[in-house]
């Protein structure tokens, strides 16, 4: 969990710079994430993707989820 | 009274079309965003070889070819470009030794997407100075290459191209007859390339997606759709035009959604907006002008009609201008 988290934070300002210095907790829903938008958001599935070597279902990402919850789906899938 | 009247325009887009289904690094479950978040379609691509002054050069060649206009008697050139070939000189700089216009001055302005209605104002102050009777104004940009290619939120939405329009001062009831100008500098980190000037010069950056442009999507689109259409308003009320008055409304060509809700707040039909950003993407500073004419060559736009051109983008900034054709 820590380790996948850890992972996230240091994503999180590479690819939406406005987050610099946001906090990234489980709780905490995406779409709060400055800069965070449907398009931006693709660039965070392309990374997960990438980085885990997991498929994130489109839907996954969008509403309401928080950080958690995508730090769960890819625990599941590992 | 004197007027500035556009006696000719051209435009020039490279030839490499590129539709959404060919960005291929990006998930292909996700292309389909790109249509119905934005109305892009296709963009066009210049080649690795080229920068941006060569598109300008064409687009130019094509509006003074179309007036028979020679280039030695053109007497000020404009440039507006947020995509300049380099930080300096001028863009405008070889342009005008490409076009031979060896009489004219040359300079840039960056008003980044906006730098359409900024530059046609500018134009206008310049004739209207009395100093000038032609000025050439070309708004050209390549984010191409300035675009992060692996960035799903700003890569698919823009394109490469040109346009020009040749001003001169004329007597008619034809020409520009008002411009309104604003810029909201409190938010200029909405849009922007964090590296590369003297803020963040490159070898202080951390990370080098600063060198490449970035955006504010949601920030950016509210702001469009709230200032694209209250700068109309405020045009025709300061110019004292009515909106039925008018017959075409060329907006920056950024995202079909902001263009849905302007064309809605003023409560004007959708038929009397140009639309071409399903085939370019979004060309920033370009669009206005690379619409622009395109509708006055396929001669849906005619010699006489009354058009509000307006445009939104970095700064933030935004304008507008009510031009007779």
């Amino acid at each position: 969990m820590l380790e996948v988290l850890q992972t996230i934070r240091e994503c999180i300002p590479d690819l939406f710079p406005d987050a610099m210095g946001f906090p990234i907790e489980p709780e905490t829903p995406l779409n709060l994430i400055p800069e965070w938008d449907s398009m931006s958001s693709v660039n965070f599935k392309v990374f997960l993707e990438e980085t885990f070597g997991v498929k994130i279902p489109d839907d996954l990402l969008e509403g309401e989820t928080t950080v958690g919850e995508v730090i769960s789906f890819i625990r599941r899938m590992d | 009274m004197r007027n500035s009247v556009i006696f000719s325009t051209g435009s020039y887009l490279p030839e490499s079309v590129v539709s959404n289904e060919e960005l291929a690094h990006f998930p292909s479950s996700s292309i389909k965003l790109i249509a119905q978040k934005t109305g892009v379609l296709s963009r066009r691509i210049a080649p690795e070889d080229q920068c941006t002054s060569d598109l300008a050069i064409k687009a130019a060649r094509s509006c003074l070819e179309k007036a028979d206009f020679p280039a030695e008697s053109i007497q000020g050139i404009v440039l507006s470009t947020s995509s300049p070939d380099r930080i300096q000189p001028a863009t405008a700089t070889r342009v005008q030794h490409e076009l031979g216009a060896t009489n004219a001055f040359a300079f840039d302005i960056n008003s980044v997407c906006s730098g359409s209605t900024f530059g046609i104002c500018v134009a206008d102050a310049l004739i209207k100075s009395g100093k000038f009777e032609n000025i050439l104004f070309i708004a050209s940009e390549m984010y191409s290459k300035i675009l992060y290619k692996k960035d799903f939120g700003t890569f698919p939405l823009f394109g490469d191209g040109a346009g020009a329009i040749l001003f001169r001062d004329g007597n008619s009831d034809r020409g520009v007859y008002h411009s309104c100008l604003r810029t909201d500098g409190s938010k200029s980190n909405a849009i922007c390339v964090p590296a590369g000037g003297t803020m963040l010069p490159f070898e202080k950056m951390n990370n080098p997606r600063m060198a490449y442009f970035r955006m504010n999507g949601n920030a950016v689109f509210e702001f469009a759709a709230k200032q694209g259409t209250q700068i109309v308003i405020e045009l025709l009320k300061e110019s004292g035009a009515a909106l039925t008055d008018v017959d075409w409304f060329i907006v920056h060509q950024a995202n079909i959604n902001i263009i849905d809700t302007i064309a809605s707040g003023l409560g004007v039909s959708k038929e009397k907006f140009v639309i071409n950003l399903d085939r370019y993407g979004n060309t920033a500073s370009a669009s206005v002008l690379v619409a622009l004419d395109e509708a006055i060559s396929s001669n849906t736009i005619r010699r006489g009609e009354l058009v509000v051109t307006s445009a939104f983008g970095g700064g933030l900034s935004w304008g507008a201008n009510l031009i007779r054709i």
